[in-house]
Formats: C-alpha cells, sequence, structure tokens
C-alpha cells in the first residue's frame, strides 16, 4: 500500500498533538512516580475528572473552558496535597501506594459513571468555531485544539523542568528522590516539598482534563485507553523527567499513527509494549556500559 | 570542660527490634572541642551519630544543643541548628556536580542561601577542602579521596556548630589522611566542635581533645587521650591488649 506524503505528514501531526495531551498526562505520573516513589495511577482518574468538571461548567454555567482552570487548578491542588498527606499519615510503602491509587482508579469509573453518565458527553457543541474550525497551513489541517493541547504541553513541562532545574525548591525535590536520607540531613524539609510536588501534579491533571475535554467526548472507562501509553511514556522518558515525558509521549503517538497507515490500528498497542519491552531488556546493557565508561573515566582522571 | 556543653547526650538508647545498639550512652562536647569516638565494630558509634543528627530516633534518652532538647526533632531541624555529619560509605547526590552538592547544604542549611549565591559560596568552601579543581566534575567519577573530602565540603556548607564525621580518612593512603588530619584540626581553630569516628585510634589520639570509648552500645571509658589509651580495661576489653599504631 502506498501512502502520500501529505498522508504521512498529516499522521505524523496528529501524533505530536495527541502526543503533547498525553504528554501532559504521563508529566504528572513520572513526576510522582520519580520524585515522590509513588505510580499514582488515580492522576488519570483526576485528569478525566478535570475533564468532566470542565463539561459541567461549561454547559450548566456556561463558562469559558479556560476560565473553568481557576476553579479546578486550586481545587486539584489541594486535593493532590491530601492524597500525599494520607499516604504520609498512613506511612504507605511504594507498594501500599500504588495498590491504594489503583483502587481510587478503579472506583473512580464508577464514581463518574454515577455522577454524570456512562454514556459519552461532548462538549464539542459547546464551543465556538474558533476552537472546531481547521486552519489550514498550507496543505496541512491544523484544529486549534490541537494547538490549545500543544500549548498547554509545552507550558506544563517546560515549568515543571525549569523549577526542576533552576530553583532551590527544584534541587530539593532531586535531592529528595536521590537520597531523601541525605536531603533530610542538609536541611531539605521532606513533607512540605512532597506535599507541594503531589499538589502541583494534581493541578497539572486539571489543565490535562481541561485539554481532553475539549479534545474528545468524554467516558468513564478513557483512563483505562490511556494508562498503557501514559506508564510507557513515563518510563520511557525517565521517571521524574518531564521533557522525556513529553518527548517520548510525542514519539510514541507518531509512531503509533504511522503505524495505523500500513497496519491494523487495532495492533498499534503492541508498538507501545513491544518498545517498553525494548527499554526493560536493553536498560542493563545500556546501564552497563555507561558504568565501564564512568569507571574508565575515573581511572584517567588518577593518571 | 565547663559551662553548658554544646552537645549532651544522657543515657541515650537505641534499639533496632531485640537488638540493643545503645545502652545507656553518655556524650559530653564542649565548644570548639574534637572528642575522639572509638569502639570495636558494632559497638553503636555510627548509631550515635545517626542519633544526634536525627537520622535514628533515640528508643530513650536526651540529646541537648546548647540547652535545647533536640531529641525527638526532625534531621532538617538538627541541621538548621547548626549539626552536619559526613557518611561512612560518601553518599554524594549522584546526579548533582560536584559543586551542586556542596551548594545544597548551603540552600537548605541554616541561612537558605538563594541558588546563586549558594553556588558562588560553595566555591569557597571547595577550596577550603581542596576540590575547587573539580568543581564541575560528575561525583561519578571522583576518587575515594575525594568522595571523603566532598563529604567534609557538603557538612562544612552548613556553616555547623558542631560537625559530625564517620570513618572520613577510612581508605585512604597516609598522604591523603595527613591532608584530612590537618583539614580536621582547622576545624577546631574555627570554633566548631567535631565528634571524630575513626578505625584508626593513634590518628584520634592525634586530633583529640578527648576521647569516648563505646563497647557493646555501652560507654567504657572517657577521658584525655593518654588517659584513655592507658586505660587497663579499654586495653583489654576493646583492644585486645595493645593499641595499634
Amino acid at each position: 500500500m502506498t501512502v502520500s506524503t501529505l498522508a504521512l505528514t498529516q499522521t505524523l501531526l496528529n501524533g505530536v498533538f495527541v502526543g503533547c495531551l498525553f504528554g501532559v498526562i504521563a508529566l504528572g505520573l513520572s513526576l510522582k512516580w520519580g520524585h515522590l516513589g509513588v505510580a499514582d495511577f488515580s492522576h488519570l482518574s483526576l485528569t478525566l475528572i478535570g475533564g468532566y468538571l470542565t463539561y459541567t461548567l461549561v454547559t450548566e454555567l456556561l463558562w469559558s473552558p479556560f476560565l473553568t482552570l481557576a476553579v479546578t487548578v486550586p481545587v486539584f491542588f489541594v486535593v493532590g496535597v491530601a492524597l500525599q498527606w494520607f499516604l504520609h499519615v498512613i506511612k504507605a510503602e511504594a507498594f501500599t501506594s500504588l495498590l491504594i491509587t489503583f483502587a481510587l482508579f478503579i472506583v473512580a469509573e464508577s464514581v463518574v459513571s454515577m455522577i454524570w453518565s456512562p454514556d459519552l458527553l461532548s462538549l464539542r457543541p459547546w464551543l465556538t468555531d474558533d476552537l472546531t474550525q481547521s486552519m489550514k497551513v498550507g496543505s496541512i489541517s491544523v484544529a486549534p485544539i490541537d494547538v490549545v493541547a500543544l500549548v498547554v504541553a509545552f507550558l506544563l513541562v517546560g515549568s515543571a523542568a525549569a523549577m526542576l532545574r533552576y530553583t532551590r525548591w527544584g534541587r530539593g525535590v532531586q535531592a529528595m528522590r536521590q537520597d531523601p536520607g541525605v536531603a533530610e540531613t542538609f536541611g531539605v524539609r521532606l513533607l512540605p516539598i512532597s506535599l507541594v510536588v503531589s499538589g502541583l501534579v494534581g493541578a497539572s491533571a486539571a489543565a490535562a482534563g481541561m485539554v481532553v475535554a475539549l479534545k474528545m467526548p468524554l467516558s468513564p472507562g478513557l483512563p483505562l485507553n490511556w494508562i498503557g501509553i501514559v506508564v510507557v511514556a513515563s518510563l520511557l522518558g525517565g521517571l521524574g523527567r518531564p521533557v522525556g515525558a513529553l518527548v517520548a509521549a510525542v514519539a510514541l503517538l507518531m509512531i503509533q499513527n504511522a503505524w495505523s497507515l500500513w497496519f491494523p490500528p487495532q495492533w498499534s498497542p503492541a508498538v507501545t509494549f513491544g518498545l517498553l519491552f525494548l527499554f526493560l531488556a536493553l536498560s542493563p546493557v545500556v546501564q552497563l556500559v555507561r558504568d565501564r565508561l564512568s569507571s574508565g573515566a575515573a581511572r584517567e582522571a588518577l593518571v | 570542660m565547663t559551662g553548658t556543653p554544646l552537645l549532651k547526650c544522657a543515657g541515650v538508647s537505641k534499639r533496632f527490634g531485640g537488638i540493643r545498639a545503645l545502652d545507656g550512652v553518655d556524650l559530653e562536647v564542649g565548644e570548639g572541642e574534637i572528642i575522639g569516638l572509638v569502639g570495636p565494630n558494632g559497638s553503636g558509634k555510627t548509631t550515635l551519630l545517626s542519633c544526634i543528627a536525627g537520622s535514628h530516633s533515640v528508643s530513650s534518652g536526651t540529646i541537648e544543643l546548647a540547652g535545647h532538647d533536640i531529641a525527638r526533632s526532625a534531621p532538617h531541624r538538627r541541621a538548621h541548628a547548626g549539626i552536619a555529619r559526613t557518611f561512612q560509605v560518601p553518599r554524594p547526590l549522584g546526579s548533582f556536580t560536584v559543586v551542586e552538592n556542596v551548594a545544597m547544604s548551603m540552600m537548605f542549611g541554616r541561612d537558605r542561601v538563594a541558588r546563586t549565591a549558594a553556588l558562588d559560596r560553595a566555591d569557597l568552601v571547595l577550596e577550603r577542602v581542596g576540590l575547587d579543581a573539580h568543581r564541575d566534575r560528575a561525583v561519578g567519577v571522583l576518587t575515594l579521596h575525594e568522595r571523603k573530602f566532598l563529604e567534609i565540603a557538603r557538612a562544612l556548607a552548613l556553616d555547623p556548630r558542631l560537625i559530625l564525621l564517620d570513618e572520613v580518612l577510612g581508605g585512604l593512603n597516609p598522604a591523603e589522611a595527613a591532608e584530612g588530619m590537618s583539614l580536621i584540626a582547622s576545624l577546631r581553630d574555627s570554633g566548631v566542635a567535631v565528634v571524630y569516628i575513626e578505625h584508626n585510634v593513634r590518628a584520634v589520639a592525634s586530633l583529640a581533645d578527648r576521647m569516648y570509648v563505646l563497647d557493646r552500645g555501652r560507654n567504657l571509658a572517657h577521658g584525655s587521650p593518654e588517659a584513655v589509651l592507658a586505660d587497663p580495661s579499654v586495653v583489654a576489653a576493646y583492644l585486645g591488649g595493645e593499641v595499634d599504631a
């Protein structure tokens, strides 16, 4: 089967836009998993609830979708803080945290079905043409909503990376991730830092939820569709690395989309998990080579 | 020692399940004093340091810093109060460069220095311990000697009143160890108190104002280095009859 350059370009570009959305979701999972040691699957549910809240505020109160962030971001920040506080109070180990957040992930689907509806809910009829009418850039079609996804992804990932790299708070987070005992011994206050990380991750779910509501019809089972790509993007991008999570999500979606041009799309998850398998299988080899190189450098330094 | 001690441990006990690692240990450190803490493997030296730094909670007993009870304080509060420590096996933060490791102590320590200023001030500390040439290197490529000195630099960067040194000379060659001893002696000159654990008893005795000997989690002896080294109970029970050079 031959595929035109235009079709391939359009498909890859769509992969970039959808990848940006998944990158924003993966950002939250990656930060909590990497820096707090909590593989928080309920983050996906929080994203979905963010989408439903956006839907409700737009359809019931006729708010602008962007204005809804004024409510959802602070509320979800508090939810993130509360969840981390709860895990701290019960002294949850990593595995216990995983079980608790996975339970929340499962329960959330039923709760969302009860509160809203198990049926598809679409925000699209409520949106103005400015957001829904595709623009033509040459022969390429770009939806404004996709641009929103792109901007949100760059803003959130960029600010997270900059905060981690250039602020005192970010250095504290990194120190905590590497060795909490050392970090605390040298003055880092672990609990406030971990609460703020969790709060910011919660707030990011609000922004991701808004983009979800704009981009796709809502249904309670959406997080189950996301979980594979989000987990793989978090792992491939390097846990705790915001830019890595975004790049990995975009790359995965581009590959999946390109795959669907030549092969049955239902096989595309095999591509995602195949890449994860290769990553996990080859990681020890890469680590070995790194260790060899660094020990060689250490020997050179002694000469 | 006269007046209120800078650090006072009284009856400190620490149990790990059924194992009693420390059993009613007493220790006093005066301002600017170097205290040698010696004892055979498993005598509880590192556990006592961890209890003072807050890495371990005490099972019973009191720990006071300048008259204030800190036995239940979190480690970061003790760091802010002026206690710094090194680790027996160096634990640098692997993704940070040498200077960033030192700057971190300043950013989160007593003065909470801003990041840029902390990086500048970290250079002075690196110069003091002789690591300035390694400023921007990854810690993974440092030698053991450099890692041990980085531990000291990180502790100094907290601007501490008391430094807990855990075998900072262990594994170093004689020239490196001499450099380390000179560095430790300079701490006293700058008014910082030191609790210093080392297996090499002669090295400790040459630096310490007073020494404490622990054995199986209990105080065995304390006093001037000369008195401790001559104590028959120390020689018999701890050193097996002869003090190693």
